[in-house]
C-alpha cells in the first residue's frame, strides 16, 4: 500500500478501554441529568417530604434523636436509591439505549461500572442533601470526627446498594420486566448492607467511633461480594 | 434456531422468511449480541466472543429498536456512540452522517420529537458511524416513507464497500433485491434455500412467503 492509499483509507478506530468506556457511560447519564434534572428533582422532593414527615411524626431530640436518626437516614437512602435506579432504567429503556451500549465495542464491564458510577453519584448527592436536613430537623450537631466516620460509613453502604441495584436494573432491562423485579430483588438483598450501615452510623453518633462489633467487616465483606458478583455476572447476563 | 452452518463472503445478502423464522435471532447472534447455546460464530476464523470489542468495532446492527437515547438530541447521540466506537473526531463524523441521512436541520432536536422515519434514518446514521465491515439490518425499510426508502437504498449503495458484508431482512423481496445480490430463506429456524435471484425465482420463494403469510393470517 502506498503512502497516499494509507492516508486515504480511514484508520480503524481504537475502541475505548474499561476506564474510558465507563467514563463515557457515566458522562452520558450526568449530561442528561444536568440538562433535564429529572432524577435530581425527584430525589430532592422525595427527600424533603420524608424529612418533614419524620421530623413531625417523631418529635425527637437529644440522645433519642441520635438513636433514631441512623435508621431514618438509611431508610431514606434506600428508597431514594430505588427511585434513582428506576429513573436510570427508564432512561435506558426509552429508545433502547442500552442496546446501543451492548453493541458498542467497549468492555461489557464498562457499562456496569459506568451505570454504577452514575447511581453512586446520585446516591451521594441524596446523602449530601438529606443528611444536613435531618440533622437540622432533629437538632443533632456533629463534630468533624463524627462527620468523617459517617462519610466513611455512607460511602461503604452506598457501594453495596449501588452494586446490587445496578445489577438488578440490568436484569430488568434484559428480562424486560419493568421495575417490579428491581424492587422485589433489591430489598431482601440489601438488608445485610442496611443493617451493618445503620449499626455503624448509630455507633458513630453514640460513641464517635465505629464500635467493636463485626459491622464494619460485615459491610466491607458484603460490598466486596456484591461488587464482585455484579462485575462477574453482568457480562453473563447480557450475553446469555 | 435449528443447527445451522453458514459461511458468508463479503457481499449483500437478503435474509427472508416468515415471522418467527429466526431472522432477527440470526442477526443478533451474528452481531454478537447473544451467545449461541451451542456452536460458534466465527469472524475471519476466530470466535466473535473471543474477539469481543475488536469484533463489535467492525459490526453494526440496526433493529426495530432504536438503540439510542430518546432524551438526547440526534447529534448528542451520534457523538456519544462515535466516542464509544473510539472515533477520533466523533462530532465531525456525526455531522457528516446527519447531513447524509438528511437530518442536519434536526441535529439539535431531541430524538423523542422525531417521527418514526426520522428515527429510522438516525439509526442508519448510527449504524454507519464507524464504517462497519459487517452491516446487519433488520427490516430497515420499516417506518420509512417512499423518499426515505429510496434514500436508504442510495446510502447503502454508496456507503457499503465491496469488501463489506451486508445482510438485511425484509418482507419485501423486490425492494431487497435492489440492494442485495443473494438471498437466504429461513423457515422455523431452518435454512430452506439460498442462492441468487434466479434461484429465488426457481425455488418459488415469493410464493412460499405468501403462502406462509396466508396460513398465518387465516
Amino acid at each position: 500500500m502506498t503512502g497516499t492509499e494509507a492516508e486515504a483509507k480511514p484508520k480503524t478506530p481504537k475502541a475505548p478501554g474499561l476506564l474510558r468506556g465507563s467514563w463515557l457511560v457515566l458522562r452520558k447519564d450526568l449530561v442528561y441529568e444536568l440538562e433535564n434534572r429529572e432524577t435530581l428533582a425527584v430525589l430532592v422532593v422525595f427527600s424533603l417530604a420524608v424529612a418533614f414527615v419524620f421530623a413531625f411524626a417523631f418529635d425527637l431530640s437529644g440522645a433519642e434523636a441520635r438513636r433514631f436518626l441512623p435508621g431514618l437516614l438509611w431508610m431514606t437512602f434506600l428508597f431514594a436509591s430505588v427511585l434513582g435506579f428506576s429513573k436510570g432504567a427508564a432512561l435506558e429503556r426509552r429508545g433502547a439505549g442500552y442496546l446501543g451500549l451492548l453493541l458498542a465495542p467497549i468492555p461489557k464491564e464498562a457499562i456496569f461500572l459506568g451505570k454504577a458510577g452514575s447511581a453512586f453519584a446520585f446516591l451521594v448527592f441524596t446523602q449530601l442533601f438529606v443528611t444536613p436536613l435531618f440533622l437540622v430537623f432533629f437538632g443533632v450537631k456533629i463534630g468533624s470526627g463524627e462527620f468523617g466516620l459517617l462519610a466513611l460509613v455512607f460511602l461503604l453502604g452506598s457501594v453495596g446498594l449501588v452494586a446490587v441495584g445496578t445489577l438488578l436494573a440490568q436484569i430488568c432491562q434484559v428480562a424486560r420486566s419493568g421495575d417490579v423485579l428491581l424492587s422485589l430483588g433489591y430489598f431482601p438483598l440489601v438488608v445485610p448492607v442496611l443493617i451493618a450501615a445503620t449499626q455503624l452510623s448509630s455507633s458513630v453518633l453514640a460513641t464517635t467511633s465505629l464500635g467493636e462489633g463485626p459491622w464494619l467487616q460485615l459491610l466491607i465483606a458484603f460490598d466486596l461480594i456484591y461488587s464482585t458478583a455484579g462485575w462477574l455476572l453482568f457480562r453473563y447476563l447480557v450475553e446469555e | 434456531m435449528e443447527p445451522l452452518s453458514l459461511a458468508f463472503e463479503p457481499g449483500r445478502y437478503l435474509l427472508l422468511g416468515p415471522n418467527g423464522a429466526g431472522k432477527s435471532t440470526l442477526l443478533k447472534l451474528l452481531a454478537g449480541l447473544w451467545r449461541p447455546s451451542s456452536g460458534q460464530v466465527l469472524y475471519q476464523g476466530r470466535d466473535i466472543h473471543e474477539l469481543d470489542g475488536d469484533y463489535r468495532r467492525q459490526v453494526a446492527l440496526l433493529t426495530h429498536e432504536l438503540g439510542m437515547y430518546e432524551e438526547l438530541t440526534g447529534l448528542q447521540n451520534l457523538v456519544l456512540f462515535g466516542a464509544l466506537y473510539g472515533l477520533p473526531r466523533p462530532r465531525r463524523r456525526a455531522q457528516e452522517l446527519l447531513e447524509l441521512v438528511g437530518l442536519r436541520f434536526f441535529a439539535h432536536e431531541r430524538v423523542r420529537a422525531y417521527s418514526q422515519g426520522m428515527k429510522q434514518r438516525l439509526a442508519l446514521a448510527k449504524a454507519l458511524l464507524h464504517r462497519p465491515k459487517v452491516l446487519l439490518l433488520d427490516e430497515p425499510f420499516a417506518g420509512l416513507d417512499l423518499r426515505g426508502a429510496e434514500l436508504l437504498q442510495q446510502i447503502l449503495e454508496e456507503a457499503v464497500s465491496p469488501d463489506s458484508l451486508l445482510i438485511l431482512t425484509t418482507h419485501d423481496p423486490e425492494r431487497g433485491f435492489r440492494i442485495a445480490e443473494r438471498f437466504l430463506y429461513l423457515e422455523r429456524g431452518v435454512l430452506r434455500a439460498y442462492g441468487d435471484r434466479t434461484r429465488f425465482d426457481a425455488e418459488g420463494i415469493r410464493e412460499r412467503l405468501r403462502g406462509v403469510r396466508d396460513v398465518g393470517v387465516f
